[in-house]
């Protein structure tokens, strides 16, 4: 097989691998909004959590290039000033405040030349994981329920899918 | 290209700090100006305040790299380490109307063009301004004298420090 078939190979296999990963998070975020509303859809509800989802998918797919100066970095600090000016007018002040917290990090961390090393994929699912708690403190009860899971399952999806689309695409 | 980036802006953290430095021992004298009249002290009682000078002195060098936050750089490193402490203290003790509004003005650096509205004189003059009212907001007097002028001054100082070191010397190595 030639270099050519080759990366066509591998081309194939990253979009399967990235679809199954998109459609993996896609009924879990169903099956968890269904469990959320104890199996009663709401369709209203789905679907207001499906577009919150979808922004948070792409808050994810935007992970990776936080660190480099440009026009991604300013847009998606543009979106979490944008948010940041809804949330305190409105009281939400634990939100905004984690907001704040978790934008703050990428300036902390050290600027890494190579984002897609060996711990890239563990990362995906580790850095993510404060997301999960973000509904908890907005409401909050702690509860299993309370958890923002699809969330964050939709946030592992984007950022895991730029890592795979950018390492083996 | 990213680290060396990184590595440009480490000369440049150095230069900075430098030049804060040097800024502090010109700042010094309106500062310690300002305590003895504050105090009402004579020049020989200046050292009874020796961790307000201290104070001034580190105030100056994080001014000075107050107008590297819009660039991915040690100064903003070290600046966001900083603020970034200081809100994870204010969630933990549940002020989370203070540490809301510290992080969205934390945030706003990151979308502005580098050596635009942060490396401005008038920039120099507000950003510091918060800290002529902190010994205000401790003490809960509202007095003059009350008023935080030194470590204002020692922040300014700081921060035109910087501009100045941008103009005059290290754009032109």
């Amino acid at each position: 097989m030639g270099d050519g078939s080759k990366a066509i190979v591998g081309v194939r296999h990253n979009i399967r691998t990235r679809l199954t990963i998109y459609m993996v998070a896609t009924v879990i975020i169903i099956v968890w909004s269904l469990y959320k509303q104890s199996w009663s859809a709401d369709l209203g509800i789905c679907a207001r959590e499906f577009l919150i989802c979808l922004g948070f998918a792409i808050l994810g797919s935007t992970i990776p290039r936080i660190h480099v100066t440009g026009t991604l970095r300013r847009v998606v600090y543009a979106s979490l000033i944008a948010a940041d000016l809804i949330l305190i007018p409105l009281a939400y002040y634990e939100v905004a405040a984690m907001i704040g917290a978790f934008a703050m990090l990428p300036n902390v961390l050290k600027p890494r030349q190579k984002h897609y090393g060996p711990y890239a994929i563990l990362r995906t699912v580790v850095l993510p994981v404060p997301i999960l708690f973000i509904t908890v403190i907005a409401s909050g009860r702690l509860g299993f329920r309370q958890l923002g899971v699809s969330y964050y399952v939709a946030t592992v999806a984007g950022y895991m899918g730029h890592i795979i689309a950018e390492e083996k695409g | 290209l990213l680290k060396e980036g990184f590595a440009e802006s480490a000369v440049k953290f150095r230069g900075h700090v430098t030049v804060g430095i040097f800024a502090y021992f010109i700042a010094v004298i309106p500062i310690a100006a300002w305590i003895l009249y504050r105090q009402d002290w004579a020049v020989t009682e200046l050292w009874r305040r020796w961790w307000e000078l201290l104070i001034c002195f580190f105030l100056c060098l994080l001014g000075a790299m107050v107008p590297d936050t819009d660039i991915r750089s040690k100064s903003q490193q070290v600046i966001y380490s900083i603020l970034l402490a200081a809100d994870l203290i204010l969630i933990l003790l549940g002020y989370y109307r203070g540490a809301a509004i510290l992080g969205f003005w934390a945030i706003i650096p990151n979308i502005l063009p580098h050596r635009g509205p942060l490396h401005s004189y008038l920039a120099a003059i507000i950003i510091p301004a918060p800290l002529l009212f902190l010994t205000v907001i401790a003490t809960g007097r509202l007095e003059y004298q009350q008023l935080g002028v030194s470590y204002y001054v020692a922040a300014v100082s700081g921060y035109v420090s910087h501009l100045i070191a941008d103009i005059r010397i290290i754009d032109k190595r």
